[in-house]
């Protein structure tokens, strides 16, 4: 069976400097995937070029069928693709709630809206006691809870998230993968994860890749990634 | 005592002008972080074009029709039944339907000028260096101010204005029917910005867009046409402005908005470049400052004060009243 996205041979530059060599990815509807790798690898490239923020210089994705390599950002969440961006990128002085509303920019549905309000609120209670607080003024641990709300306003198929772990305590972590196997397991989003830490991403992932300066080194069922000793040292770094 | 409550009045007046100015001047710094220092020149050229729709414009090259019919917008008296659907006066030769239709056309013409130029001349410096787009707006200041110098002269225009009846009296002061509806208009106009910012979708679109483009593209919002919007209303504002200033004045002339674009920049740089709040604000308490120093110390010392205040604002509170400190982006 075709997989819900394939990035196929992809190759994507920043002017001069090549940040994905060759790229080829296949993630299953309704799975979790991983991408691992060390910083400057090209994950967050790679999500860049399918949520259509960069344009591949080479290579195709395909989504459902669909060619979407360089077709506009603003085209591509139509399609229901989210991307959590690294480092978030919420909308720091509008408030929490303004900044979920920008989530369901593109649909008119409000009752749908409404309901994917209270859902986003069940997952992050946090988010709506702070509802009319600005976003700017949130802890690290509730931004990414509203950047992660924000992207499921969109609805999506597929959630791309980048590096939801960065710079929290633990016991966020456990909180926010806790939600994310959630959305996937109740839900039914298709998740890409970029991950520092390998060890949390793999205990929810089914399949992961490792990339190495812009080229998928290894890749393997999660299972096999965590037995395999050399890849766990040399690529992963436990 | 009455002088001082009508001076107050008038500078309310104005004030809400120079607010309008320093509105469209917050518009395309917080859309683009962009001063503008085409405003002015951009409002004085639609508000000429608006000059020029309200002359009786010859219909001769319309076949059959004689060669001295004239359509006058201004005059345009159309009936229905024989029942006048016009307001105003027969005899001031200015219906004030023909006034609102001159405003709306005028009004939509810069509307669609702040979109081009946003799309033609601004679009392609942007993402280089800031400094190119405020290059960029200097030369259209420029070429606006030479250009309606070469097509209308600088001998100032006598410009319509709806209301020129007596001064409305209002027991403590009187203000004269332009002021008053000058002011009115400037209020309707800011209320109608603050709803479309705060409670439209297209407006928060807007404000996501300013804050921070790429993720507001992940949200499906089409940040370029964001910004042509952004442009095309704050040139839309900027025109409603010269057009209630120029009646104002002695009537319009290439040179109408220097004087007005510097009180506008007060009134922005007072309420914080980046706040529609502090623009509103700012530009009251500049008019209303301006009249008072006018009155009481002299008209000569009004745009030193106003220069003054400028340079002051900037070295002890660079953000203004309103304006949000600069805090690093997260
Ligand atoms: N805006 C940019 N301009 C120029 N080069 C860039 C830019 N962003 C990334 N790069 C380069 O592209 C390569 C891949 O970067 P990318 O951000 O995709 O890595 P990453 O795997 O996400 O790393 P990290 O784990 O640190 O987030 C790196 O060599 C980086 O230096
Ligand atoms: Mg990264």
């Amino acid at each position: 069976m075709a997989p819900m996205l394939e990035v196929r041979s992809v190759r994507a530059a920043y002017g001069p400097v090549v940040a994905l060599r060759e790229i080829s990815i296949r993630v299953p509807e309704r799975s979790i995937v991983t991408l691992l790798g060390a910083n400057g690898a090209g994950k967050s490239t790679t999500l860049r070029v399918i949520s259509g923020l960069m344009r591949p210089a080479a290579g195709a994705v395909i989504f459902d069928g669909l060619p979407i390599g360089g077709r506009p950002a603003d085209w591509v969440v139509r399609q229901r693709i989210a991307h959590v961006p690294e480092g978030r990128q919420i909308f720091a002085t509008l408030t929490v709630e303004e900044n979920l509303r920008l989530g369901a920019y593109t649909r008119d549905d409000r009752a749908g809206i409404q309901d994917d309000m209270t859902r986003v609120f069940a997952y992050f209670p946090r988010l709506k006691e702070r509802r009319r607080q600005v976003a700017g003024t949130l802890s690290g641990g509730e931004q990414q809870m509203l950047a992660m709300g924000r992207a499921l306003m969109t609805r999506p198929r597929l959630l791309l998230l980048d590096e939801p772990s960065l710079g929290l305590a633990p016991l966020i972590v456990k909180d926010i993968f806790r939600i994310i196997q959630a959305v996937n397991e109740e839900d039914g989003v298709t998740i890409l994860l970029v991950e520092q830490d390998a060890r949390v991403a793999l205990s929810v992932a089914s399949y992961g890749y490792v990339l190495e300066t812009g080229r998928v080194a290894v890749h393997a069922t999660a299972a096999e990634l965590k037995a395999n000793e050399t890849v766990r040292r040399s690529y992963l770094g436990y | 005592m009455e002088t001082f409550f009508a001076q107050l009045a008038n500078g309310a007046s104005t004030g809400a002008l120079y607010g309008l100015l320093a509105l469209a001047l917050v518009f395309i710094f917080r859309a683009t972080d962009v001063v503008n220092f085409a405003q002015g020149e951009m409002a004085m050229f639609s508000t000429y074009l608006g000059w020029s729709i309200s002359r009786p414009l010859s219909l001769s090259w319309i076949p059959f029709l004689g060669v001295d019919r004239h359509l006058n917008l201004l005059t345009w008296r159309p009936e229905v039944f024989g029942l006048p659907l016009y307001l105003g006066s027969e005899n001031d030769g200015l219906t004030r339907l023909g006034y609102l239709v001159v405003l709306v056309v005028t009004v939509a013409i810069a509307f669609v000028m702040g979109a081009l130029i946003e799309r033609l001349l601004i679009r392609p410096s942007e993402g280089k260096n800031l400094l190119n787009a405020v290059i960029v707006t200097l030369g259209i200041f420029a070429f606006l101010n030479s250009l309606a110098n070469f097509r209308y002269g600088p001998v100032p225009q006598t410009y319509p204005a709806p209301f020129r009846g007596d001064a409305v009296d209002f027991g403590l002061f009187k203000m004269s029917q332009h002021s008053l509806f000058a002011l009115v208009v400037a209020a309707v106009l800011m209320i109608a910005v603050y709803v479309f910012f705060q409670r439209t979708k297209l407006g928060l679109g807007v404000r996501a867009a300013a804050l921070n483009p790429s993720a507001s593209q992940l949200m499906g919002i089409n940040t370029g046409r964001m910004l042509t919007l952004g442009w095309a209303l704050a040139a839309a504002i900027g025109c409603v402005a010269g057009m209630l200033i120029a009646p104002a004045l002695s009537g319009i002339s290439p040179n109408l908005m220097f004087g007005i674009l510097l009180y506008g920049f007060a009134a922005a740089v007072l309420g914080g470049l980046d706040s529609a709040l502090g623009a509103v604000v700012g530009g009251i308490a500049v008019g209303v400052g301006q009249s008072m120093v006018v009155q009481y110390v002299g008209s000569q010392w009004s745009d030193i004060i106003a220069f003054g205040l400028i340079i002051a604002i900037l070295m002890v509170r660079p953000t203004g009243l309103f304006g949000a400190p600069a805090v690093k982006k997260v």
